[in-house]
């Protein structure tokens, strides 16, 4: 009796061992996380409520509580264009690319057209997503010069138009090269994701459905679609999160467009933060921008469950 | 056995390894106010270390032989990333003993109370002899003379002859009448419509609005900030409606500054003249010219106004502040140290005299054999130097992107642009005063 009581307290602390051991593996990322991750996140919230700015350290900051916040929402007009211009853009960016991906990978996944080389189409169109935004930004700012930059040559060599015209001097042809760079480099990487939610799809769903006699066009509609939306919520969720910090291409590119126009949150962050030095403002704008990225994505998980709660098809 | 046995602890301790690895990438942020021990003698043997947005190599090694006990740690940061690294590390025991501050952001940093009073190294009697406007742009509010200038940077206009004759009947070697013809905006209008008309469009005077508001800005009386409060010199709201009309009227071609159509235009014989710094001449003209090179001349236009420039300062509190101070005097205005960069970098120095000497018979074959010297110097005695603020390289954007550019193509209505202008500036500076 007691010799198999002490074995299974052998046994129990064997396994607490092995326990204690994962742990000690996940202490490094922890230390990073707090170190690099949660401590500058605490650090920037309680700057939101100094007006630190210049020079100051922020033990120097003095403490104005939610006056940034209120500067910020109400007598500050460029931040308001900013979030304005920020979410334009990405619904524009958004609504073609969801559905250029979306036909893609409908595309790549059907058995009957079974496309040759899709490995070297998928490693080109996703190419776009890494290369260095810089680049883009140096290599458009060139082709859409003014007045003889690659895109006014052709456009007035093919005689649709008689001058050359001033993209960057215009709000809505900054915008819509900004809005096509950004679907450019997401399109590819969008496919891909919906491709693997469809893989992951039962095969047994999409035979009984040709068995029964459906056409590719209502397999498409009634099966695929409302099967691969927890996949399409993953891409709106992280889509929205990534469009609304869009820094890179508008900025080098125009440093905010032509009469601010595609003058984005980032852009006014930034700029707060390292041109004017205003620490607070710019602490204060980040925390909106956490909190607006925050209400939309809880929303949007709220939104989808309730719908599978109800039968899954809507 | 032993291995298994041991495994999990050699895992566990190169993961801890690498954890630690992560924290070292830590520094400290302590402000020290250490009191160098060295003596200001840049005879003795020291090290300085300098941060520059440009590579000063030639500077340093001909300050090796000048001085051959001195060693200085050059550390290049690119302009875009400049201003950021130092702002993180001036005040803490990282920061550099010497920096190079571009004329665009030298205000900031003189009027951040972060840098050593060179009144202390002599700076005063040594340059006697310097450029008024450099002094005063190395001056804080207070009078004291924080930074000093190793170049001047004098703008003036650089035209095309082929251009200017074709259109405008003026004989390649009439510097005179060409200047005549830049004398005022007035007279700058009449030419560029003249060249426009007997172009018939295909040639415009200037390339991009630049042309324009660069002097314009550079030749103000009052800075964009006067005891707190937003001024907008009278000059520069005069200057909006001449770029409306150069632009509506298609005698410039407004291009984008500084891109390659910009550039472009200078080889091209379709663009009358361009506003260079004195140092566009060896840097953009000679780069772009191409076969124009030769068909160029200077001349100095309606303003004075400067572009450019590099300031040098010891940066209090760090290790070896006190050689920096007396380094940067130095470089400013001794006479072997300046005799040598005005001759072998083609720079137009800080010191009057050693320009006067120096360029008493330059002949630049890119000018066509011109010396430039003597309007480099007419600009460069006449500058204002009084009229920077540290807040100039974010408000001058702020002015160009909403008010200059949308006006002068029609989009916008001055007042609105004036008025996006007040917001925008008010909100980058809370605490200025904009009615």
């Amino acid at each position: 009796m007691e010799n198999t009581k002490k074995s299974v307290r052998k046994k129990k602390s064997n396994f607490e061992k092995y326990n204690r051991f994962g742990y000690y593996f996940l202490i490094p990322f922890f230390v990073g996380f707090l170190l690099f991750t949660l401590y500058p996140m605490i650090y920037s919230i309680a700057i939101s409520f100094t007006s630190m700015n210049g020079w100051q350290s922020f033990a120097d900051a003095t403490n104005v509580g939610l006056q940034n916040f209120i500067t910020l929402l109400t007598s500050t007009p460029l931040f308001m264009k900013a979030l304005g211009n920020s979410v334009m853009l990405w619904i524009f960016t958004f609504i073609p690319q969801v559905l250029l991906a979306l036909i893609l990978a409908a595309w790549w996944t059907n058995r009957k057209l079974n496309l040759k080389g899709s490995g070297f189409f998928k490693t080109v169109f996703y190419l776009p997503n890494m290369i260095m935004a810089a680049s883009i930004a140096a290599l458009f700012g060139g082709i859409f010069g003014y007045p003889t930059g690659l895109a006014n040559l052709l456009l007035q060599n093919l005689h649709l138009i008689n001058h050359p015209f001033n993209f960057f001097q215009s709000v809505w042809g900054t915008r819509g090269i900004v809005i096509f760079i950004q679907f450019w480099m997401w399109y590819g990487q969008t496919s891909i994701v919906y491709i693997a939610g469809i893989t992951s799809i039962d095969e047994g769903l999409f035979e009984a459905a040709r068995i029964d006699g459906a056409s590719d066009g209502q397999i498409f509609r009634r099966i695929t679609l409302p099967l691969l939306r927890p996949i399409v919520l993953y891409t709106f969720v992280t889509s929205f999160i990534g469009g609304l910090q869009v820094f890179d291409i508008p900025f080098i590119m125009t440093q905010g467009g032509p009469q601010n126009g595609v003058y984005t949150l980032s852009i006014f962050i930034y700029n707060q933060a390292f041109a004017y030095r205003n620490y607070g403002l710019a602490s204060a704008a980040s925390v909106l921008l956490l909190i607006i990225s925050a209400v939309v994505s809880i929303l949007m998980f709220r939104g989808f469950r309730e719908r599978v709660n109800i039968g899954g098809e809507g | 056995m032993n291995l298994a046995k041991n495994w999990k602890k050699l895992c566990l301790g190169s993961v801890a390894l690498l954890a630690t690895v992560t924290l070292v990438a830590c520094g400290s942020n302590t402000s020290s106010s250490k009191k160098s021990a060295g003596n200001a003698d840049l005879n003795k043997k020291q090290t300085i270390t300098l941060w520059s947005f440009t590579t000063m190599q030639p500077q340093i090694d001909e300050l090796k032989k000048e001085k051959p006990n001195l060693t200085i740690k050059q550390v290049v940061v690119p302009y875009a990333n400049f201003q950021t690294k130092l702002d993180s590390v001036l005040g803490t025991d990282k920061a550099p003993d010497m920096v190079a501050l571009d004329a665009g952001f030298v205000e900031k940093y003189v009027q951040s109370g972060k840098l050593t009073n060179l009144g202390d190294y002599g700076v005063a009697s040594a340059a006697k002899g310097n450029y008024q406007y450099t002094l005063d742009m190395g001056k804080d509010s207070k009078g004291k003379q924080v930074a000093v200038s190793y170049q001047a940077a004098p703008g003036a206009y650089y035209y095309n002859t082929n251009v200017f004759q074709k259109y405008l009947g003026i004989a390649p070697n009439d510097v005179a009448s060409a200047q005549k013809a830049l004398s005022s905006w007035d007279a700058i209008k009449k030419t560029g419509e003249t060249i426009k008309e007997k172009s018939g469009g295909q040639a415009y005077l200037f390339s991009s609005l630049e042309e324009i508001y660069n002097p314009v800005i550079g030749a103000r009386k009052d800075g964009w900030v006067i005891d707190n409060k937003l001024k907008i010199d009278s000059s520069m709201t005069d200057s909006l409606d001449l770029m409306k009309e150069a632009v509506s009227e298609g005698w410039c071609q407004n291009t984008i500054p500084q891109t390659p159509d910009w550039y472009g235009g200078i080889s091209s014989n379709k663009i009358g003249a361009y506003a260079m710094p004195s140092w566009g001449l060896f840097y953009w003209l000679k780069n772009y010219a191409k076969d124009t090179a030769g068909a160029w001349r200077v001349t100095e236009g309606p303003v004075s106004y400067s572009w450019g420039g590099t300031w040098l300062a010891g940066v209090q509190g760090s290790k070896n502040a006190d050689a920096a101070s007396a380094l940067a005097v130095y470089m400013g205005t001794n006479k072997e140290f300046q005799t040598w960069d005005v001759k072998t970098q083609n720079d137009f120095g800080s010191v009057k005299a050693i320009n006067k000497e120096q360029g008493k018979d330059a002949k630049v074959s890119l000018i066509g054999g011109q010396n430039p010297y003597p309007v480099w110097s007419k600009v460069a005695d006449t500058i204002n130097g009084k009229n920077q603020t540290q807040y100039d390289q974010s408000i001058q954007s702020i002015w160009i992107n909403d008010v200059v550019n949308p006006y002068a193509t029609g989009k916008v209505t001055k007042s609105k642009a004036l008025d996006t202008f007040k917001s925008d500036v008010k909100s980058a500076y809370p605490n200025i005063e904009v009615k």
